[in-house]
């Protein structure tokens, strides 16, 4: 496997969707090359701050208003 | 989950969705997916003010079309794809209008005063790289990555194949990585 299929492969890779032999190959090639290890780790960085910081908040009443104004609208 | 929209789904009532169970419905859906709704709706529109409209108009369409919701385990992704197409709508009817950093409603915080600092910027950082994608890899991202949904709910919500919906994410994650690179490395 060359950087550029693994490259191709992250997100495979990631989704647990390679089979066992294309698994076993990008394990292969990520233990004997720093610049993809480097690339798989800040993905995973990537996606776990974004699951716990990509998220934009909700106010109490701002969320109370856009409920109101629903059921508001909803009679109309 | 939304248990009692099954009921409701396998009927073939014509009729309007029943008040009582209809916005006993609605409520629960909206206390559910709000946040996930609204966090949809504010990466791809930008803007407080229209992400209101969006939010609302989706769970207004949820509420008439609770019918066409066949399978109640997939109501996220099926409010998500309403959320989606409401808010294209939005930014085809709309002029650009410059965004007042003042109007955009505050992120997700950690615990103590430092990681607020901290996550804070992050959270910023993150926004606004987001912000940069274009607008069809901003979605599936969005979606995938921030709100959780499968890679074939992604397809659904986006009405695009598993295949086109897996490349989005891929090439938005390559784009972030990239973009955040100092960043993440120091997390």
């Amino acid at each position: 496997v060359t950087c550029e299929e693994l490259s191709e492969m992250l997100t495979d890779f990631l989704e647990g969707e390679l089979n066992e032999q294309q698994t076993d190959m990008a394990v292969a090639h990520l233990a004997s090359c720093p610049h993809c290890e480097t690339v798989l780790s800040l993905t995973r960085t990537l996606i776990e701050s974004s699951k716990e910081l990509g998220r934009v908040t909700l106010e109490p009443d701002h969320r109370a208003e856009l409920l109101t104004s629903i059921l508001k609208a909803r009679k109309q | 989950m939304v248990v009692e929209m099954g009921h409701r789904a396998s009927t073939n009532d014509s009729r309007s969705v029943d008040p009582p169970s209809g916005l006993n419905s609605l409520i629960e859906l909206f206390e559910q997916h709000v946040n996930g709704v609204y966090t949809v709706a504010h990466r791809i529109v930008w803007n407080v003010a229209d992400a209101d409209d969006v939010t609302q108009m989706t769970f207004l369409r949820a509420f008439l079309h609770m019918n066409e919701l066949r399978d109640p385990s997939r109501a996220k992704a099926w409010l998500y794809r309403i959320a989606y197409r409401e808010a294209i709508a939005v930014l085809r009817r709309r002029r650009e209008v410059p965004v007042d950093p003042a109007e955009l409603p505050q992120q997700a915080t950690a615990a103590t005063p430092e990681s607020e600092v901290v996550a804070q910027e992050l959270a910023e950082l993150l926004g606004a790289a987001i912000e940069r994608l274009p607008l069809s890899l901003r979605a599936a991202f969005v979606l995938r990555d921030v709100e959780g949904l499968s890679v074939s709910e992604v397809a659904f919500a986006l009405d695009i194949g598993p295949s086109a919906a897996k490349m989005r994410v891929h090439r938005a994650r390559a784009q972030l990585r990239q973009d955040l690179e100092d960043v993440l490395s120091d997390l």
